[in-house]
């Protein structure tokens, strides 16, 4: 083997130590990036899902409305205090209606008056026709 | 050198990766909230009293609560906080006062849906609701519970949406109707839908509804079984009580119409603005009613078959439907406002391994024990929820009066 082609292969070697150095370095930095990456990131994460005011938390916030149930509180009872107004509203119809009664006798009372003015008109015409005929009859 | 290079630039997109990607990708699959699963842990409520409504349900509200199991948590949403009391200190119940000089119902089912993710919860509000003032429920308890509203373009109303693990169910009116204000075809929104609520979509249905809401129809029961109203069933079970015992069918007749303002003397009152509200005629309407359930059945029938197709297990529980053409309609129509009798409109859950039904009840004794065997039948332990005769004359049961908000 000829001292150049000793030199060339020794400097091949050389290159491919490097090379293998390099590629090391490279895989070391990527992980390394992942590692810093992951560190960097997750706390931005965590937070970004905080802020999401989403329900992750839901049952807890559902936990805090509650406190301690006790034994005897079991029955619940709503109650509808304003059931007396239930009865005012009914009170304000039957009003209503009264004063539409009133008024139906007011008008009916009326229409009576009439009727009865209506009759003495009619007597008083047929106590006037009859004088007209007998004037009639007298010429 | 050149390696140092390539290291330094490896470095630097490892860094801007774990950057980046988290805003890129989604951080974890939202999906709307389940009707079958764990235990039940909060849910909402609404109350509303005798001066500011005509339909009051404080009873209603004690059934309730008193019905859901002691570690289950009340959100009780009401526009009137002085006009209740409650019986003791009960830690069971929160109240959550609505803005002053708000108008709500009973019904918090329906203005939002719930969300969630592996760690947040979100409450999802349609485009637009015009029912009194409940939109506003949905931003109350999110306040109150730091959670986050998401404001949709899509329309929609929760009692059309029932959910399972393995597909949200949406009635087929949900569908058309956003195809038709968004000018979109239905596929497109039935995709929207699937990327809203983070779950395959099933449209029930493939006609315009008779019947508003599909959770008065449809409960999903997981492992790909569905439960769907049988109202030909309801109507034999009728006419079996009227049969057996006429007395007292027209003593539930006469109850519904009596207490319908709460007191059997009350037959009219005056709502806020003045106007005459009527109670309606119920006493001798069975028949009719009878009658409106067996015209409705096939489509039930139908229902059930499309289901059945699409691959789940139908199970059909009982129910009494009265004639839905005058449904929905604000003014109370003396002619006939009979209870929608649905054993469909329930909450289920999983308590100790074992399935657990709350099942509303009604007062007309055949069919409410017809229910409690046919939910009985399912391997379920049935809870039974007395006191919805009233709500369910204005169409609603135990769904439609709450909201599940959370689950174990």
């Amino acid at each position: 083997m000829s001292l150049i082609t000793t030199r060339f292969l020794k400097i091949e070697n050389d290159m491919k130590t490097k090379q293998v150095f390099f590629n090391a370095l490279t895989v070391c930095m990527v992980a390394a990036a992942v590692m810093m990456t992951q560190a960097m990131f997750n706390g931005a994460a965590n937070a970004e899902q905080r802020g999401d005011a989403a329900g992750g938390d839901l049952k807890q916030r559902v936990a805090d409305l509650e406190q301690r149930q006790d034994e005897n509180d079991i029955e619940f009872v709503l109650v509808d205090r304003t059931l007396a107004d239930l009865n005012a509203r009914i009170n304000a119809n039957d009003a209503d209606i009264r004063a539409q009664d009133g008024r139906l006798s007011k008008v009916a009372s009326r229409v009576q008056d009439v009727e009865a003015r209506a009759g003495a008109l009619r007597t008083q015409y047929r106590a006037l026709s009859a004088i007209v005929k007998r004037m009639a009859a007298r010429d | 050198m050149r390696n140092l290079f390539f290291t330094a630039v490896t470095t630097l997109s490892i860094f801007s990766a774990s950057y980046f990607l988290p805003t890129i990708l989604p951080q974890e699959s939202e999906k709307i909230m389940s009707d079958v699963g764990s235990e039940i842990r909060l849910v909402a409520c609404s109350a509303t009293s005798a001066r500011t409504s005509s339909l009051r349900n404080a009873e209603l509200v004690s059934n309730i609560v008193n019905g859901l199991p002691q570690d289950v948590h009340v959100l009780l949403l009401v526009n009137d906080r002085s006009a209740f009391a409650t019986s003791s200190n009960n830690s069971r119940v929160t109240f959550v006062e609505m803005p002053a000089n708000s108008d709500i119902s009973i019904w918090p089912q329906d203005p939002f849906v719930v969300v969630q993710g592996k760690s947040t919860t979100k409450l999802i509000t349609p485009c637009s609701f015009n029912r009194e003032d409940d939109e506003r429920m949905p931003q109350q308890l999110a306040s109150l519970l730091n959670l986050e509203v998401v404001h949709s373009e899509m329309h929609f109303e929760g009692g059309n949406i029932v959910c399972s693990e393995e597909s949200v169910f949406i009635g087929y009116d949900t569908i058309t109707h956003n195809s038709v204000l968004l000018g979109t075809a239905t596929k497109s929104i039935v995709e929207r839908f699937t990327k809203l609520f983070g779950r395959p979509v099933t449209v029930v249905g493939k006609s315009s509804q008779s019947i508003g809401h599909i959770d008065l129809i449809v409960t999903p029961l997981g492992d790909h079984r569905v439960a769907v109203a049988d109202s030909r069933a309801g109507a034999r079970l009728a006419a079996a009580a009227i049969d057996e015992n006429p007395g007292l069918v027209q003593k539930f007749e006469r109850s519904c119409e009596e207490m319908f303002f709460g007191h059997k003397d009350v037959s009219e009152l005056r709502d806020r603005d003045g106007n005459s509200l009527v109670r309606p005629k119920v006493s001798g309407q069975t028949d009719k009613v009878m009658a409106a359930s067996l015209l409705v059945a096939p489509e039930l029938d139908s229902i059930a078959q499309q289901l059945s197709r699409a691959g789940y297990t139908i199970v059909r529980v009982p129910a009494l439907i009265p004639d839905q053409d005058g449904a929905g309609n604000e003014t109370l129509d003396e002619a006939g406002r009979y209870p929608f009798l649905s054993y469909s409109n329930v909450l289920v859950e999983k308590r100790q391994n074992r399935p657990v039904v709350y099942l509303p009840q009604y007062g007309f004794d055949r069919l409410d024990k017809a229910a409690v065997q046919a939910w009985a039948s399912l391997g379920y332990k049935v809870n039974p929820v007395p006191g919805f005769s009233t709500s369910s004359m204005y169409g609603g049961g135990l769904r439609c009066c709450t909201k599940v908000l959370l689950r174990d």
